[in-house]
């Protein structure tokens, strides 16, 4: 998944930058509420973590516009404050979860898979992505079809989770860019494609069907011939 | 708000009680004054009446006796409200204004003269009695009285409307405090909850790095230097963790009153924290510029105090320009002792001279730091009596410690 984490402590920033990244996920960062809501405001982001206490602009203040704006993202909020009238002012403003200060990581990913399954078919559950015989274990990482077990690096296994949850439909390269690269990092298609073939090599051996096709001159597509 | 509202009724019921328990005091003794003066001014003009009487008594024969003039002096002496008589050796009446006196003022004896008081109720009189005497001899005496009921009916009136004025005085203090202390208990309690929540925010937040941390290092298994990476940020925010906490603990024991205090010297004590920030000085390229003059004994705790200048010169070094100057000046005259810190940075902001030391307030623009320094300083030095003061001068930051002298 491709994650905006928005929080103003460097320190906290930075662990959730790798923790999220060890996972898997494309994670951008942001530091105060003015560049927050700008960065927020496209809609390529599969998730936002967002701290409430902020310099420049208040989270609260963020989560508001964002919801004005009709921007769709799931949004998971980070805060210190815990009283009953700071966690219900945050979900009415917007927030689909939260989570207080200080967190277990292991509960932060649950609850991000969880408030992204909420877009997914409903018989995906928290930790399973399916698509016919293949699936992707998101606590673990770890890739099957069939019974095969597949080894896939990080970057692969965010790959295999994109496509997964694009499943049927026609993925452009533009669009697996968006989703792929973090703002930091010059994605070219041609590293697109590098990683789609190491995929798809991976996931069809020895007799098995493609179950990623190219659609000449428009992207690719994830699901049998 | 239910703590706040219980203990404010509490407090409103205790003084308001005790406003009306006082004003029922003074009610029971106004009473009884008043009811003393009463009796005593009756008592006087009894007396006076009875001596009046006699004198114009003759005696006949050892008799008690009057002739016609005199019998409507008499009548004229007593008034219309006394009555009196005038009674002879052999217990005859001879002189009365009444038709039929009260019995028990006829018998009564008249050794020496006396006041008595007889009957109750609507029907209570105030007698006096004076002995006739001849040569030494007690040969009649005089009786006069009034009806006394009036008194107590007095006092109970006077007692009815001092209590009513003590009630009206009581819902006046009721109405009055609640409007008082409805606006400052609910000031204090916003204040103190906030004060909380900083303090739990600002906990939480290193908190949240440590667990993060921890929870990531122990994931999986991983080289020796990103163990080491994890153990230097946990270590990192538990400095972070550990100087909040002992600037909380400093702010609650200054605040509680509990230091010890003791004659100490503030360019002793400000020539150490010169000393202890100059490594972060130098590393800034910041020049300390150190003096004192004068006599700078303050009453105060050395090592609060110590804090108390650490906090004001950390400030300064933090908005001092790299490669900029920080004056420090101890001065003692005219009874105070003051130490200046002035750096040559930006100046402090109209915000900042506003709100520079509340706790956890912070300049945006340098959000570092646990945002309790100059709070600390200040509750420090209120706990001796003293003042922090900001200023700018000449578009320099000022901060002063102020103390009385020792």
């Amino acid at each position: 998944m491709r994650l905006l984490v928005v929080e103003d402590d460097p320190r906290l920033r930075d662990v959730l930058r790798r923790g999220l990244t060890e996972q898997g996920h494309i994670v951008d960062e942001s530091a105060d509420g003015d560049d927050a809501e700008q960065v927020a405001s496209s809609p390529i982001y599969d998730a936002i973590v967002l701290d409430m206490n902020l310099p420049k602009r208040s989270g609260l203040d963020v989560l508001r516009s964002l919801r004005r704006r009709k921007l769709q993202t799931p949004v998971l909020v980070l805060t210190s404050r815990d009283t009953a009238e700071d966690i219900i002012e945050g979900l009415d403003a917007g927030a689909d979860d939260y989570l207080r200060k200080p967190f277990i990581f292991g509960e932060l990913e649950a609850r991000l898979r969880s408030i992204t399954r909420r877009h997914l078919p409903a018989d995906t559950t928290n930790a399973e992505l399916w698509s016919g015989d293949v699936m992707l274990d998101l606590r673990t990482r770890v890739a099957r079809r069939g019974n095969r077990r597949i080894d896939l690096t990080p970057r692969e296994s965010a790959f295999l989770e994109y496509f997964l949850r694009n499943a049927g439909a026609l993925v452009t390269r533009r669009a697996i860019e968006d989703a792929m690269f973090d703002r930091a990092s010059e994605a070219t298609s041609n590293v697109v494609d590098v990683y789609v073939s190491r995929l798809r090599s991976k996931l069809a051996t020895g007799g098995e069907s493609s179950v990623l096709q190219t659609v000449r001159g428009a992207g690719y597509r994830f699901g049998p011939e | 708000m239910t703590y706040t509202h219980a203990l404010r009724l509490r407090l409103i019921a205790v003084y308001v009680g005790v406003l009306f328990a006082g004003l029922l005091c003074f009610a029971a003794a106004a009473v009884f004054a008043i009811d003393r003066s009463e009796r005593s001014a009756l008592d006087s003009h009894l007396s006076a009446a009875a001596r009046a009487v006699s004198a114009l008594l003759d005696l006949r024969s050892g008799q008690p006796a009057i002739d016609r003039d005199d019998r409507r002096q008499f009548v004229t002496v007593l008034g219309a409200q006394t009555s009196g008589l005038v009674v002879n050796g052999s217990r005859a009446v001879v002189l009365s204004n009444v038709s039929v006196p009260p019995s028990a003022l006829l018998t009564v004896p008249a050794a020496t003269a006396s006041y008595l008081t007889t009957g109750s109720g609507e029907a209570e009189l105030r007698a006096f009695v004076l002995p006739v005497t001849n040569n030494g001899r007690r040969v009649g005496k005089i009786v006069v009285w009034r009806p006394s009921d009036w008194i107590e009916e007095t006092d109970r009136e006077a007692a009815v409307a001092f209590l009513l004025a003590a009630l009206v005085m009581a819902a006046l203090a009721w109405i009055a405090g609640n409007a008082v202390t409805h606006r400052a208990l609910d000031e204090v309690v916003a204040r103190q909850r906030r004060f909380t929540a900083d303090a739990s925010h600002d906990l939480r937040a290193p908190l949240a790095v440590i667990r993060a941390e921890s929870d990531l290092a122990l994931a999986k298994e991983r080289d020796a230097g990103s163990y080491r990476q994890s153990l230097a940020t946990i270590s990192q925010e538990a400095d972070r963790m550990e100087s909040l906490i002992g600037d909380l603990l400093s702010v609650a024991r200054a605040e509680a009153g509990a230091l010890e205090i003791a004659r100490v010297d503030l360019n002793a004590i400000a020539r150490e924290a010169c000393a202890r920030i100059a490594g972060a000085a130098a590393a800034k390229m910041v020049e300390l510029d150190f003096a004192a003059s004068g006599r700078t004994q303050v009453n105060g705790n050395a090592p609060e105090l110590e804090r108390a200048a650490l906090a004001v010169l950390h400030n300064a070094v933090k908005h001092a320009p790299a490669g900029g100057r920080i004056e420090v000046r101890a001065t003692g005259s005219g009874g105070t002792v003051e130490l200046s810190v002035l750096d040559n940075g930006p100046g402090f902001s109209p915000e900042a001279l506003e709100h520079g030391l509340e706790r956890f307030w912070r300049g945006d623009a340098l959000g570092a730091g646990s945002g309790l320094g100059l709070a600390v300083a200040d509750s420090i030095a209120h706990a001796f009596g003293g003042k922090v003061r900001l200023s700018n001068v000449e578009g320099k930051a000022e901060t002063r410690l102020i103390f009385p002298a020792a």
